[in-house]
């Protein structure tokens, strides 16, 4: 069965899209239907709004998620009510309100249909996450990356994630390719000095130094947003630099124009924080600039969707051999697999 | 008057109450809701209920972490009980939520029962329990159970097997079913849920009185708090070693101490002198702190305190005329005053408390308006306290001064800092109507530029 016992060692995996229409709510079918197979309880949730059951972009038909008997799952008061599934409810979750409601944790009875929805950010699905794991011991939650955006960084607080890609991306094999291994190698970036790792991850915004004893320095400078404004040389301490929130293009840009672009580091709190273009942090890594990251993802599969939603299909195995040349790691397409 | 009217009027008792460790999130709005209470018999029941509470405090820690786990966890239902007593059928959630409440509300009074006390009236919840728990589980979920119905069984049974034969259209058909027998289940339940709101409600006023009264007493007794002794209209108020919490928390972080005050207060004006700094302010301040405290029900910071209940308290302070703006500060002043003047005539026993009348006007004329105003409140029996730079005030009145300035030792200078340290806030009665001249020698000690001090001498 592929893939699926690589996701039991993990007590959270998230699956994101990297764009609407790439297959994700499928793969979590897969994933939900292989785990029945497995003595793992599991629970399934999502983050950020979601459920509406026709995509209210592409007005394509969006699949319900399958939960089955004895799994939980955590959805908005509305959603739940237009469940299609026999459950019991368990808890109502007061922190973490959405449009849509507050949530509610249910366990399911039979098999049946939910459209899911989640915490709204990171800071109350980590929360949620922890609850699931201690309150009602579950071994692996599920998160569903909801809007398919990496930027909502489901995968920053997840032990384990999987990325959907296709043709949504793009109808050019190569250009899909490009794009999916872009994010790819931004999922892989290196984990940096792991007790330095220990000290920059409860740091607040803002932006730091780590100079050659890995002491760190607070460069008062609110955010690298802000680095603009910002008068005093911010490597003064050193070439590297730690900043827990958004990484733009000014803070590359800055540190690609130096001389010896090779002897600077920047560490990123996890790959959903490098916000430059792609062609930005390429040309920096290409000067022999180092990107590192306190949190890694673990990346444990690409899936893909050959069906476009502008009307178009690509050849499901000469994309799928497209990407397994470029990129070191198992791809799938989820449809024919199952 | 309810506690939110006055919440707002006097920093030092809105600590107090933002102080108090309220654990559900159901209790604030009540808390809000508490009365300006001037009868005695009902603040003495409030009290001994505190100090029943402060006793087991007192001797086991514990308790308020015990019952704390549980409050924390109390949801608002009132919208859902509306829907009941509305006749609307409840959903899943909201029938889930009327559990879990029941379940807690039981597992509270378990708590409070094992402490053999009678303070609140605190219903069984076990056959509303019963009603969504027809399993029997005593865990807070709930479903539209398959004991509800056999019929509602059978259909269940019905689509598993659809399911695992993934006949699409008997899975909908049957799921139909489900909810149609739901629904009918759920209107069952609704209805029968309707005689049980008033125990519910019953349940959540105890609860909410369980949890102020926790709050409470644990105030009174982290805080070092006194229960009052409520006397009689006519008696006088008196406090010994009244301290004011807020303003000592905030001395207590530059490592200064308040000291703490006694005083008596009879069903009279009485005029209040002393210099500058010597903390005037501060006392009227904690009277009326310690009154509201009182009126309201909670202990008060003092080692021993008399209190006799007034019907409103009248304070006119700098900061008060927030709601004046736009007038000058004597008009603001002034009105305030006509309105205390209006309120006595209308029979209101009220507590006074004006902070330096008539500063803001020439002291011929202000002179008149602080006469005039002890003359009044004296010919009306009202206890108020008024404090005056002002010498020469006429009206025969009893006074009082703050000792002030102390001698300081040889090779101390006075700063900002450390000038309390040496201002005895003591009071003594005086019998003459000197005031206290040490505006310039607080002035000096403070660093204040010397020619400008010997320019205000020879002025």
């Amino acid at each position: 069965m592929p893939f699926i016992e690589g996701i039991l060692k993990y007590n959270s995996l998230s699956i994101v899209g990297l764009e609407k229409n790439t297959g994700k709510t499928e793969c979590l079918n897969y994933t939900l239907k292989r785990l029945q197979n497995y003595p793992c309880s599991v629970a399934v949730t999502s983050i950020g709004i979601d459920g509406e059951t026709v995509d209210q972009v592409y007005k394509t038909q969006k699949p319900e998620v399958t939960i089955y008997d004895g799994d939980i799952f955590v959805t908005s008061e509305k959603l739940y009510r237009q469940k299609r599934i026999t459950a019991k409810i368990i808890d109502i979750l007061n922190y973490a309100s959405t449009a849509m409601g507050r949530l509610v944790v249910a366990k399911a009875i039979n098999t049946g249909k939910v459209m899911l929805s989640g915490p709204p950010d990171t800071h109350n699905l980590k929360r949620l996450l922890n609850e699931i794991k201690n309150k009602y011991n579950c071994d692996l939650t599920i998160v569903d990356g909801a809007l398919s955006r990496l930027s909502l960084g489901a995968p920053a607080v997840t032990d384990a994630m999987i990325l959907a890609t296709g043709a949504a991306v793009s109808i050019n094999i190569q250009e899909l390719v490009n794009k999916t291994k872009f994010v790819f190698n931004m999922i892989s970036l290196p984990q940096a000095d792991e007790s330095l790792c220990e000290k920059l991850k409860d740091l607040p915004n803002g932006l730091y130094a780590i100079d050659t004893d890995n002491e760190i320095h607070d460069l008062h400078v609110k955010s690298a947003l802000m680095l603009n404004s910002t008068t005093s040389d911010i490597f003064r301490y050193g070439h590297t630099i730690y900043t827990p929130g958004i990484i733009s293009d000014s803070l590359i840009n800055k540190l690609k124009t130096q001389k010896n672009t090779e002897s600077f580091t920047l560490i990123a709190k996890d790959f959903t924080r490098l916000f430059a273009a792609p062609e930005t942090i390429s040309t920096f890594m290409r000067k022999g600039g180092k990107i590192s990251v306190v949190e890694k993802s673990n990346l444990i599969a690409i899936t893909i969707n050959p069906f476009s939603p502008s009307g178009y299909f690509l050849n499901s195995d000469k994309m799928r051999d497209a990407l397994s040349n470029a990129i070191n790691i198992p791809v799938y397409d989820i449809k024919r697999i199952q | 008057m309810l506690l939110r009217n006055t919440y707002n009027t006097l920093p030092s008792f809105k600590y107090m109450v933002d102080n108090l460790n309220i654990q559900s999130p159901i209790t604030l709005k009540h808390l809000l809701d508490t009365p300006f209470c001037s009868d005695s018999t009902y603040i003495n029941d409030t009290y001994d209920k505190i100090e029943t509470l402060f006793n087991i405090i007192k001797r086991n820690n514990k308790i308020i972490s015990d019952f704390g786990m549980k409050l924390c966890q109390v949801r608002d239902i009132d919208g859902t009980l509306a829907n009941i007593g509305n006749n609307t059928i409840l959903g899943d959630i909201e029938l889930f939520e009327v559990k879990s409440f029941c379940i807690l509300s039981n597992e509270i009074r378990n708590i409070y029962n094992s402490l053999n006390i009678a303070i609140v009236n605190f219903p069984n919840l076990s056959e509303t329990v019963e009603i969504l728990d027809p399993d029997h589980t005593n865990i807070p979920s709930f479903y539209v159970y398959d004991s509800y119905s056999e019929e509602l069984a059978a259909i269940r049974k019905k689509i598993r097997i659809a399911v695992a034969d993934k006949d699409r259209d008997k899975e909908e058909q049957l799921r139909f079913e489900e909810g149609v027998k739901e629904d009918e289940i759920r209107a069952v339940l609704s209805q029968k849920l309707k005689q049980h709101v008033k125990p519910i409600r019953e349940a959540i006023n105890a609860i909410v009185e369980l949890d102020i009264l926790l709050a409470k007493a644990e105030q009174a007794f982290d805080r070092n708090l006194t229960r009052p002794d409520i006397v009689g209209t006519d008696n006088p108020t008196s406090f010994v070693g009244l301290f004011n919490p807020m303003i000592a928390c905030a001395l207590e972080e530059k490592a200064l101490k308040f000291q703490p005050i006694d005083i008596t207060l009879y069903k009279k004006p009485c005029l209040i002198t002393g210099a500058n700094m010597s903390g005037k302010t501060v006392l009227l301040k904690t009277i009326a702190m310690a009154q509201y405290l009182t009126q309201y029900g909670f202990f008060v910071p003092a080692s021993k305190a008399s209190v006799s209940l007034v019907d409103a308290i009248a304070i006119c302070m700098d900061e008060n005329d927030n709601d004046m703006k736009g007038l000058s500060s004597f008009a603001a002043e002034i009105l305030k005053v006509n309105e205390i003047v209006s309120q006595v005539n209308n029979g209101i026993n009220a507590l006074v408390l004006i902070d330096e009348l008539a500063r803001t006007t020439n002291p011929v004329e202000g002179k008149k308006i602080v006469s005039a105003t002890l003359n009044f409140l004296d010919r009306h029996n009202i206890r108020g306290l008024i404090s005056s730079h002002y010498s020469d005030i006429s009206y025969p009145t009893r006074r009082l001064r703050v000792k002030g300035l102390t001698s300081i030792p040889k090779g101390v200078t006075l700063t900002i800092n450390n000038i309390n340290m040496y201002i005895d806030y003591s009071l003594t009665e005086i019998y003459d109507d000197d005031v206290p001249q040490e505006a310039l020698r607080i002035a000096e000690l403070l660093g204040v530029d010397k020619e400008f001090i010997k320019l205000c001498e020879d002025s």
